[in-house]
């Protein structure tokens, strides 16, 4: 069954009906910022922009006068879900056996600094306790009680959320390279992450340990 | 029948010209005798000086870490900006850069390239939190830009979120250092020592248990330091940054948030929590390396910034009298004082005299056997004079009947037990809907300390009694396990002894280091006595009692026992050109403000502890502790004087009438300065000093109230632990 019953609102149209197969899953088109009427207008502007293979620069270029750090926020968050199916590709192949310790190069061990003291974790245990981390802190009434404005005293959360999550994919890099090569050419993640993560400052250049393809 | 006293014009008089509040001396008040104003803080680079000692501004000195900033710098930008050319957004990039480099392994062994690389980048952190100036460029001139450029980058760490980071990176470190003692030591030794070996042993946890421990090494200095490690390296450097940037911020209330805020979202573990850890750890494994002045420094700003300082509790007080429209200026009266003078009037209580007035006060007052009546007010008459008399003694009752009830004071035949229950921050109460309204206001002004409170309730007694220990451990003759020379250890090579100057630094630099270390701790426990005693009286109950239980009066009486009190407190430990942010000579004054700070603190402390209670008051001989306490009150500092005649008023009764016609000038400086309650009985003499069975019936009885309120208030909701 789909769902392309056309009708005259829109969000009616922007909507999966139960039943729906996974091909035919959101088969509505893509409407400019404005017109979106939703609570979850900027996730749904950003989810949609990616299901239109757009360029990486125009999925993280901002709508015109849109608050920069909601638009921050809702990057951030929209990376995380990507990242949680990311780490799923890896469960089989990444284990506490193969990658005891969460690497990138030999130079770059990485501590978990998801539990009290910070602590050496395996490279899958890193990739879920820093999601789960992150998701938390997304949805913590503390920090970000609201999705429409977000606190100055909060902002300073992105940066380190940003860092731990780039070393998800430096660890895919150096140690999975097919199963990374794989993803990047379909979804281009790692490379919307990193362009977005220095549009706004949020990873210094030298911790950004991928080699860039160009 | 008591008649108020016939000098009570003078007496206010007195008060006014001495400027003494209702029962204590103002804070920041300023002496026209001495130079030194009681404060929360020191200036602020005195106050950074402390935080390092001699020998390890050597060792950064000999580190260039100048140099090896601007190295780092190159590694990372490949170009030759040193860190004052760079723009802002490249100095959070560098930050945010030596950040994650704290998040990489430090590996396992101390040796190792992993842990002399993360060893370096906190280092590097550390000396952009302190402006990142080349060391030699600091001079006397120079104060007041490196003191400003420190401020402006440790905004930047700030703002680049670094305190978690290095709260995590800090305990990190400790664990690494206390694994690294147990693989090169005998296992780890649980201390046992008693805190002193006095014949009073009040029962205590099970962490007073029986036995010394092991001799402290040596007692010649060079011994002692011979027979110390260095203190860890790496906590040094995290620790340091953490201090800087608390007093950087510590005038922003909005820093308040960060001091507060749990270092990860899925742990409730703060940096006041953090710092509370460090210090068990510190007195429970020996030999250990913590650095517990700085453990020590951090924890009392940090408590400072989180429950409020001195001047700022004193603001709360004041404006919580204010609310009530009591007069600070005028003598005081207590419940005891209307009930004697009602008891006293009674046969004046006529239905049908004329002008008689009518009144209504609280049954308990009466002293009506409480289990008969169910009522709360009895209605009287008195005839004019006598009920204007009553008026104000109620008037200026302290604390007022409203503070009373809030803070849990009991009194006595109170027939409504709720009165004595004090307010509940956590548990949920079947109360009224405006009840619940005012005291929700009432608890959010007085969160920060109830939280603590109630988060630490267990480790309260394990936490004084370590304070109290090592605070101990500063006297000068003391050779017990607890060791405070790891961060003052000469960094001589092997096989050469130190020279003459290093070991003469090193006598400066371990007093000046007891020094800070008592200064730190007498201010953090007079902070918590003062706060308690602010927000519910069994919450101080229990502080206190905790105190004397660990031998807390002896204690504090030992460090007052100085043979000249003006040498102490015109020490000068220091040496100026050697400090941090170098002094100059010019601007020394005689006074030594950590040692008037201190001193002040004692006698504060000493005075809460024993004031009402005869028995805490003659713990100590009083032939002996009044002869201790005279030394003082030749001091010219307002503060010290009024507090030290405050102690010896209390001991007046117990001294014999030989001791008060030689010591004229101490009675009448107390009358002149001590500010005096109506009924005051302070010059009556008691025969016997409060026999021991007292004591102890007295503290059992303090005890079971401590127990009945904990068990009411907090251990249902512990049972129940949901933080969020």
């Amino acid at each position: 069954m789909t769902s392309t019953t056309s009708s005259s609102t829109t969000s009616e149209k922007r909507r999966n009906r139960i039943g729906t197969k996974n091909g035919d899953l959101y088969q509505w088109t893509h409407i400019p910022y404005d017109q979106i009427n939703s609570n979850y207008a900027t996730q749904e502007y950003i989810q949609d922009k990616i299901r239109e293979n757009e360029s990486v620069e125009d999925i993280i270029e901002p709508p015109e006068s849109h608050d920069l750090h909601v638009w921050q926020y809702e990057q951030i968050r929209q990376f995380t879900l990507e990242l949680n199916h990311f780490a799923v590709h890896f469960s089989d192949v990444c284990t506490a056996k193969t990658c005891p310790k969460m690497k990138a190069t030999e130079d770059w061990l990485f501590l978990c600094a998801s539990h009290k003291a910070t602590q050496e974790c395996s490279a899958i245990d890193y990739f879920f306790h820093t999601l789960d981390n992150t998701s938390a802190l997304l949805n913590s009434e503390k920090l970000f009680p609201k999705r429409i404005e977000i606190s100055t005293s909060s902002l300073k959360q992105f940066p380190s959320i940003m860092r731990r999550l780039y070393r998800l994919f430096a660890h895919a890099y150096f140690h999975h390279r097919e199963i990374y090569d794989q993803i990047e050419e379909q979804t281009h993640l790692c490379e919307r992450f990193v362009t977005f993560a220095l549009k706004y400052s949020l990873v210094p250049p030298s911790s950004l340990i991928i080699p860039s393809p160009k | 029948m008591s008649t108020i006293s016939p000098t009570l014009s003078t007496r206010e008089d007195h008060h006014h010209h001495h400027q003494s509040s209702s029962h204590q001396v103002g804070e920041g008040d300023n002496d026209d005798g001495c130079g030194f104003t009681f404060n929360d803080n020191d200036l602020t680079t005195n106050e950074i000086n402390e935080l390092y000692s001699y020998t390890e501004l050597l060792l950064y000195k000999k580190l260039d870490l100048f140099n090896l900033l601007n190295n780092d710098l190159y590694s990372c930008n490949k170009n030759e900006m040193k860190w004052n050319q760079l723009k802002e957004n490249d100095k959070l990039d560098y930050i945010q850069g030596l950040l994650s480099q704290l998040e990489l392994s430090a590996g396992s062994n101390k040796t190792d390239e992993p842990y002399q690389r993360y060893l370096l980048k906190s280092r590097l952190l550390m000396f952009i939190a302190q402006g990142a100036i080349d060391y030699s460029q600091i001079t006397i001139q120079t104060v007041q830009s490196s003191l400003q450029a420190s401020y402006n980058n440790c905004k930047l760490l700030r703002a680049s979120n670094a305190l978690p980071i290095l709260l995590k990176s800090l305990l990190m470190a400790s664990k690494m250092s206390l694994s690294h003692i147990q693989k090169n030591q005998s296992p780890p030794q649980q201390d046992t020592s008693n805190l002193l070996s006095v014949p009073k042993q009040q029962q205590q946890s099970q962490h007073q248990r029986g036995g010394g421990g092991a001799g402290g090494g040596g007692n010649t200095l060079k011994q002692q330091l011979n027979n110390s490690k260095k203190a860890d390296a790496l906590m040094n450097s995290l620790l340091n940054t953490i201090y800087l940037m608390i007093v950087a911020h510590q005038d922003d209330k909005s820093f308040i948030g960060d001091i507060n805020e749990n270092i990860d979202i899925q742990s409730s573990q703060t940096i006041i929590s953090i710092m509370l850890d460090l210090v068990q750890e510190f007195g429970h494994i020996t030999p250990n390396i913590h650095p517990i002045k700085k453990i020590l420094m951090v924890l009392r700003k940090s408590l400072t910034i989180s429950l409020g300082g001195f001047k700022e509790l004193d603001k709360l007080k004041k404006d919580r009298l204010k609310k009530l429209n009591y007069d600070l200026d005028t003598p005081k009266t207590s419940s005891k004082d209307i009930s004697n003078f009602i008891k006293g009037t009674t046969r004046f209580h006529h239905l049908h005299m004329e002008h008689s007035k009518l009144h209504r006060v609280e049954t308990h007052l009466l002293n009506v056997n409480s289990k008969d009546t169910t009522k709360k007010y009895e209605l009287f008459r008195l005839p004019s004079a006598l009920s204007d008399s009553l008026n104000v003694l109620e008037k200026n009752m302290y604390p007022p009947l409203q503070v009373e009830l809030e803070i849990g004071y009991p009194s006595m035949n109170r027939i409504d037990d709720d009165h004595f229950k004090p307010r509940i921050l956590l548990q949920q109460e079947e109360e009224k809907e405006e009840k619940e309204k005012e005291q929700e206001k009432e608890r959010d002004t007085l969160l920060p300390f109830e939280k603590f409170y109630s988060l630490n309730l267990n480790e309260m007694h394990i936490i004084i009694f370590l304070l109290q220990k090592i605070l101990l451990a500063c006297e000068q003759n003391y050779n017990g396990n607890i060791n405070l020379m790891a961060e003052i250890i000469i960094d001589s090579s092997p096989g050469s002894s130190a020279s003459l100057v290093e070991t003469m630094q090193s006598t400066v630099d371990l007093l000046r280091h007891k020094e800070i270390i008592m200064k730190n701790i007498v201010g953090i426990l007079l902070l918590l006595l003062k706060h308690s005693k602010f927000n519910h009286l069994i919450q101080f109950d229990n502080l206190s009692s905790i105190m004397i239980d660990g031998n807390g009066l002896i204690l504090l009486f030992k460090y007052l026992n100085q043979e000249s009190p003006e040498k102490f407190l015109s020490a000068h430990n220091f040496m100026a050109s050697d400090e941090f942010y170098p002094i100059d000579p010019s601007l020394i004054t005689a006074e030594c403000w950590r040692n008037y700070f201190s001193i002040i603190c004692i006698l504060r402390i000493l005075q809460k502890l024993s004031k009402n209670l005869p028995s805490r008051i003659c713990s100590i001989a009083p032939t002996k502790s009044v002869n201790i306490l005279k030394k003082w009150t030749h001091i010219n500092q307002i503060s010290i004087r009024l507090y030290s005649l405050k102690l010896i008023k209390n001991l007046i009764p117990w001294l014999a009438k030989k001791w008060r016609m030689n010591n004229m000038r101490i009675i009448t400086d107390i009358y002149l300065e001590v500010p005096l309650r109506i009924n005051d009985i302070w010059l009556t003499p008691q025969n016997d000093l409060p026999s021991t069975e007292t004591t102890q019936q007295i503290e059992m009885s303090i005890q079971e109230r401590i127990q009945e309120f904990h068990s009411v208030n907090y251990e249902q909701w512990q049972n129940n632990l949901n933080m969020d």
